[in-house]
């Protein structure tokens, strides 16, 4: 029978998944992970519901009011595990090591191959690539929003047709204004993230509007994008991508988890469940404690040690009024 | 081509996002598109490939806007809808057991001890 006690769990290799961090991934910064103990559960949910005007007073020797404050949701979270293994064979552990081999510094290897840790690093990555296909998902789906908190951008509304000039159609300030006042509307707060294409931003910087706006400002300047924008938060230039291909030998299709939309919402990175936020990854601890164990094990048959890296997660928007989804902001010629 | 026909025609196509139609010198959009409207090709005026990308995006789809209030995102309705009806087809199958279970027997009424 299986027992998920005599498996080794790597504190090391474990330690070293859970704080990888791809520097050009975002999932996790926009769905930001809230630990959970049970693989099912209901979460508060942050709309305008509490903001009523209880009756508060109190006569001498009555009991107070009684309110509620954030509602919990009807739907419930459920995590379901994502789990990948990576053979480590002997073979490829003598070639490293043999003389003359991949890792000898005598012969100009490298001397830090680590082929545990290359292991973990694959699984982790690509565990990663799927959560941030299924966040990409969420975010970029225009489904996910009410009607005040999209907008799609067409011919010459996207902001990199500059047809027009200084009266072009496309007005890069005003939609991200328009997106920040829909966020206010539904919250009371003002969106602290802004998720917009890598290649994107040079379209926004040269826009005929902005420039007219701001001719006597430098570029230069470390913040000018966030002057220019009107933006005040994080700015978040996205740039992931993955191969959309159905296996490894299959002719690459590079595509981006992001395409040409923009996105402009309440982000809260402390874990908890009352933070403020539009979506939450909700990952359950496991019982070595952390969200994202790897075990090791050993497959005498095939000669070869196993790692395997595992996380258990499930992606909700708690609050739909937090996030603004600007489609195709940037023409399908654009980059 | 149908693909084709029903691109140009926008007869079946549905706007899920709202859509700027016209706008001013000042860049004020006047005239919208907005969610569950009818939407076609010629009424945005895009080149083919970028009519692909919108309905790839899911801003435009063969699928009717669902009838929700404006502030209620269609797919949370769509959750509360499957939930509501999940709850509905429990309790049918509830009653049709209970009609469909054998009469219980009508208690005897207790003889008195004599």
């Amino acid at each position: 029978m299986y027992d998920p006690g005599t498996l080794y769990s790597d504190p090391i290799l474990t330690n070293f998944s859970v704080g990888y961090q791809d520097q050009s991934l975002y999932g996790e910064r926009i769905f930001p992970v809230t630990p959970v103990r049970t693989q099912s559960g209901r979460y508060r949910v942050f709309d305008r519901s509490n903001w009523l005007v209880y009756e508060s007073r109190r006569e001498p020797g009555t009991v107070a009011n009684e309110i509620a404050g954030a509602k919990w949701s009807e739907d419930t979270f459920e995590t379901k595990e994502r789990s990948l293994q990576v053979p480590i064979f002997d073979e490829e552990r003598q070639q490293l090591t043999s003389q003359g081999g991949l890792a000898n510094p005598t012969f100009g290897g490298a001397l830090q191959l680590n082929p545990e840790t290359d292991a973990t690093t694959l699984a982790t990555r690509s565990i990663l690539l799927a959560h941030e296909l299924a966040v990409s998902g969420l975010v970029r789906d225009p489904a996910q929003y009410a009607v005040a908190n999209k907008v799609t951008l067409s011919g010459t509304s996207q902001w990199s047709d500059y047809t027009g000039g200084v009266t072009s159609t496309s007005n890069p300030i005003n939609d991200i204004m328009v997106g920040m006042r829909a966020v206010y509307a539904s919250t009371f707060r003002y969106p602290n993230t802004l998720v917009i294409p890598a290649l994107g931003l040079s379209y926004i910087e040269n826009h005929p509007r902005v420039v007219d706006r701001f001719k006597n400002f430098a570029l230069s300047i470390p913040d000018a994008f966030r002057v220019l924008t009107g933006f005040e938060g994080t700015i978040l230039a996205v740039d992931s991508l993955y191969n959309a291909a159905n296996n490894l030998d299959a002719t690459q299709n590079i595509t981006s988890f992001w395409g040409k939309d923009v996105w402009l919402g309440i982000v809260d990175q402390s874990p908890g469940l009352n933070q403020f936020t539009f979506g939450k990854t909700f990952a359950q601890i496991y019982p070595d404690g952390s969200t994202r164990p790897t075990d090791r094990w050993r497959e005498e048959p095939r000669k070869a040690d196993i790692v395997r890296t595992s996380f258990k997660y499930d992606l909700k928007i708690v609050s739909p009024g937090a996030g603004y989804l600007i489609t195709t902001a940037f023409g399908t010629t654009a980059f | 081509m149908a693909d084709e026909e029903k691109k140009k025609s926008g007869g079946a196509m549905y706007a899920w996002s709202k859509f700027k139609k016209e706008v001013n010198e000042w860049g004020q959009v006047t005239e919208w598109i907005m969610p569950g409207d009818k939407i076609s090709q010629g009424d945005l005026g895009v080149s083919d490939e970028e009519w692909e990308s919108l309905v790839e995006t899911g801003a435009v789809r063969e699928d009717e806007y669902p009838d929700v209030p404006a502030d209620v995102p269609p797919a949370q309705a769509e959750k509360e809808e499957a939930q509501q009806e999940a709850v509905v087809e429990e309790l049918k199958m509830q009653v049709k057991e209970e009609e469909e279970a054998p009469p219980k027997p009508e208690p005897t009424p207790n003889k008195p001890s004599s």
